[in-house]
């Protein structure tokens, strides 16, 4: 091994020790792995078709607009079309009532920042919860409703926070128009969480991801909305929505565990060697012995 | 040459400045070996990264200074610099910085070893930070201005200009050099020590090198991780964190700060080591309960490595972590708070001198005590709540790591610049470098704490009219701190040059990196190192 000790009287060249050696191996090893990895990528481009569910996220439609036709039916099982909803500046949120993930996080992070905000619901804006699952029904949805408006500290119409039901080709005009893709995995669904806001006319001019919102962000993206100005992107992790275990899950237990418990044993030799092969504890002991 | 006749010979040998090696020009400093030279390149490097990560920051508080956005109309341009100025400071300057080049320069002199272990892995340690570097900030110019945020997540649409694997890669590169660094530093401590230094006779300087080094070594291998795992992803399509593949983006967000949150005390640990060592020698007091500060520093070191998913309260992860994490987050405020009592024991009864290294020390306690209460504050669920995602979370981690680490590191600087550089810097520059920094600092970062409370989100390039008033008041404080920070690297290049000739020691230090020449001789020390009983007994020192 390469240590010098305090005794060794000139600074010698050293030659290449068996860990810098180690070192340099596995340096070109790192560096040379990325470009196989991106190499090999390019090659299977395109085999995206191993029939897992996909989520392409959320692609923002800024200063386009919603369909003003699309028709949905209210929780009283009342016929209304966007158009004649659209009155102020409005929330827009997409969910589907049996959903286990995220949806319900979701519904009550509405709930919180409507209490938190100093804007009035009814007055400033108004909330509107779409369902994307086509069996959904008013029925389902005034349960929902109920429970949701019972969150509210505030005095909220009920009218001001919508909770709409819906066709597929209903459906599929508005999440398409929002650019929010909803993927069917099994009888669920795997979707991301996002509020859309819109303008008075259907102008879509904010995303905002997540669950818990900040309240003056919401309020600033209303007031946004109030004047038709559409606002920018913000970065902020989505939250994909689903109802079943990722399947690389097991792997990454299985990789952390095993690399774990090496990175460990690795760390118990490195001390082992630290402290059995030093040369003073050595001398030490030949001099206790002798 | 021996010592005998390193004492008899009647020139002294030349300073590591001064060497005349088998390069020249800046050969003679890339491809060095020596500790002190390689210390030298990572100050280098790291202030110019420090010093272009305060551009950009300064960038971003003009844009605040009006509620439309001052600077542009377009956001983009906005998320540009708050990625780039968090990539480079947590990556490039906070994180390398106390230990690559202050723990590289002072470790081996203040345990009384010639070099480290390893002379070569350390200087490939530089190159692999270097390489690092680069990459890290190439992969978020992938096709377009970067728009990540530091943490590289994959943002709102899960597209992104930034080639993630590639980032992750630039930063495991950076990681690996640290790994190298840690391995050496450990076989250093472990096996150089001069005759006599035991471990509890150590400066706790070292101490916090040592323990920051084992958390580098078990830390990092997460980053490496995560890089197989996407390389797994992408080469097999394995859904790991990529939803399109039915993988789980929070997986990444674990594994991210499964390395995040240790490194945040790979990036305080060496900045405490720092204000033990200067804080006594300004009191002329021995350090308060040197064996706690010791233990405590194992401690964090230890359960730093467990509070990794307080991060992720809000992300969605089940109540029972939440509540276990939350506990822990509390548990390493025992050890950093045993720290914080010791050292402001250490100054009762003692004969304090403010010199500027100290004023320096004494902001770092004020500053980081903030910085950790209101890490408290954040880690209790019920807040995190409604301050997660303000300027709450922003004005908190600049107590910590500016107020914290980045203030310890410049309190080093002083203190150790006419031992790095046999010169001495003007004092009244330094104090007036320092009167600005403070102030301006906590007009700048508290009004941000205020903000947080009245509710104004992060990341946001515009903001409601409300936010006016703070907001200008905060972009003032900046302005202060940064005309603080040009006069101190303006005042420590003018002595760098022009400087008077600076005592061998100015401070009247008692560790080993005293007892020698300023600046020390290529080998360290002219004659083997005598090691005191306490590296911190002052009294016995005035006695002698």
């Amino acid at each position: 091994m390469n240590v010098s000790g305090n005794e060794s009287s000139t600074r010698k060249v050293r030659r290449l020790s068996p860990a810098s050696g180690l070192a340099v191996l596995a340096l070109a090893a790192a560096l040379l792995f990325p470009p196989a990895v991106f190499a090999a990528e390019k090659a299977s481009s395109g085999k995206y078709s191993n029939g897992r569910p996909k989520v392409e996220g959320v692609d923002e439609h800024l200063g386009k607009f919603i369909p003003l036709d699309a028709q949905f039916y209210d929780s009283q099982g009342n016929k209304v079309t966007m158009g004649e909803i659209m009155k102020k500046p409005t929330v827009l949120a997409f969910f589907y009532t049996r959903c286990a993930g995220i949806c319900p996080r979701l519904l009550t992070g509405i709930a919180t920042v409507m209490n938190r905000m100093p804007l009035e619901a009814g007055k400033d804006y108004q909330v509107v919860c779409i369902s994307f699952d086509p069996t959904d029904t008013p029925a389902k949805a005034a349960a929902k409703k109920h429970d949701y408006m019972h969150l509210l500290q505030k005095d909220v119409p009920a009218k001001d926070w919508l909770f709409l039901t819906g066709d597929q080709a209903n459906i599929d005009k508005m999440t398409q128009a929002c650019g929010f893709s909803v993927q069917k995995a099994g009888n669920m669904f795997v979707h991301p969480t996002t509020l859309i806001v819109l303008s008075p006319k259907g102008k879509i001019v904010q995303y905002l991801y997540g669950v818990s919102y900040v309240p003056s962000a919401l309020e600033l993206a209303i007031s946004d909305a109030a004047k038709g100005k559409v606002g920018s992107k913000i970065i902020n992790t989505l939250l994909p929505c689903f109802s079943t275990q990722a399947k690389g899950t097991h792997i990454v237990a299985v990789v952390m565990a095993g690399t774990g418990i090496a990175i460990l044993l690795i760390a118990a030799g490195f001390i082992a060697w630290l402290v059995f092969t030093d040369p003073k504890r050595r001398k030490k002991r030949k001099e206790t012995r002798s | 040459m021996t010592h005998d006749e390193a004492i008899t010979s009647a020139h002294t040998p030349p300073s590591y400045l001064e060497e005349k090696g088998r390069h020249s020009g800046i050969f003679a400093w890339i491809l060095s070996t020596d500790h002190k030279r390689i210390g030298m390149l990572y100050l280098f490097t790291t202030v110019m990264f420090f010093l272009v990560g305060m551009a950009l920051g300064f960038l971003m508080r003009t844009q605040m200074l009006s509620p439309q956005g001052a600077l542009f109309k377009n956001a983009d341009y906005y998320n540009a610099l708050f990625t780039l100025h968090g990539v480079i400071m947590i990556f490039l300057f906070v994180i390398p910085v106390v230990p690559g080049s202050l723990g590289n320069f002072f470790m081996p002199i203040m345990i009384g070893a010639k070099d480290v272990a390893f002379p070569r892995i350390n200087l490939l340690s530089w190159y692999l930070y270097v390489i690092g570097s680069v990459i890290a900030l190439a992969s978020l110019f992938g096709s377009g201005l970067p728009d990540t945020g530091w943490t590289f997540y994959a943002p709102y649409s899960l597209r992104t200009h930034a080639d993630i694997p590639m980032a992750v890669f630039g930063v495991f590169v950076v990681g690996f050099s640290s790994i190298l660094t840690g391995v050496n530093f450990i076989t250093t401590i472990h096996r150089m020590r001069a005759p006599g230094m035991k471990w509890m006779k150590m400066p706790l300087f070292p101490w916090a090198i040592y323990a920051t080094s084992w958390v580098q070594v078990l830390a990092t291998p997460v980053l490496g991780i995560t890089m197989l795992l996407i390389a797994v992803e992408r080469l097999f399509h394995v859904g790991i964190f990529n939803p399109a593949l039915g993988g789980d983006p929070l997986l990444y967000q674990h594994l991210f700060w499964m390395y995040s949150h240790p490194a945040v005390y790979i990036m305080i640990l060496p900045a405490m080591g720092l204000i033990s060592e200067i804080i006594p020698v300004f009191a002329r007091r021995t350090i308060f309960g040197y064996t706690a500060i010791v233990w405590s520093t194992i401690a964090i070191a230890a359960l730093g490595s467990l509070v990794w998913a307080h991060h992720m309260f809000t992300t969605g992860i089940s109540d029972i972590s939440a509540t276990v994490f939350s506990l822990l987050t509390m548990l390493v405020a025992v050890p950093s708070a045993i720290k914080v009592f010791n050292w402001t024991a250490t100054l009762y009864k003692g004969s304090i001198s403010l010199e500027p290294p100290m004023l320096f020390a004494l902001s770092f306690i004020f500053l980081f005590s903030i910085g950790g209460l209101t890490g408290l504050m954040l880690g209790t669920l019920s807040l995190n709540v409604a301050l997660h995602n303000t300027y709450f979370v922003v004005g908190h981690f600049h107590y910590v790591i500016f107020g914290g680490t980045v203030f310890a590191f410049f309190a080093a600087l002083h203190y150790w610049f006419p031992k790095m550089f046999g010169k001495m810097y003007s004092k009244a520059a330094a104090y007036t470098a320092w009167g600005l920094m403070f102030v301006g600092f906590n007009i700048f970062y508290f009004t941000f704490l205020v903000l947080g409370v009245m509710g104004m989100p992060r990341r946001y390039a515009f903001y409601l009219p409300k936010f006016q008033t703070p907001q200008v008041i905060a972009t003032v404080g900046a302005w202060i701190l940064v005309t603080g920070v040009l006069i101190m690297f303006g005042n420590l290049i003018w002595a760098l040059f022009r400087g008077e000739k600076a005592e061998e020691n100015p401070w009247g230090g008692i560790t080993l990196e005293w007892k020698t020449p300023s600046p020390p001789p290529v080998e360290n020390f002219l004659e083997p190192p005598v090691v005191p009983d306490d590296p911190y007994d002052f009294q016995g020192a005035f006695a002698r």
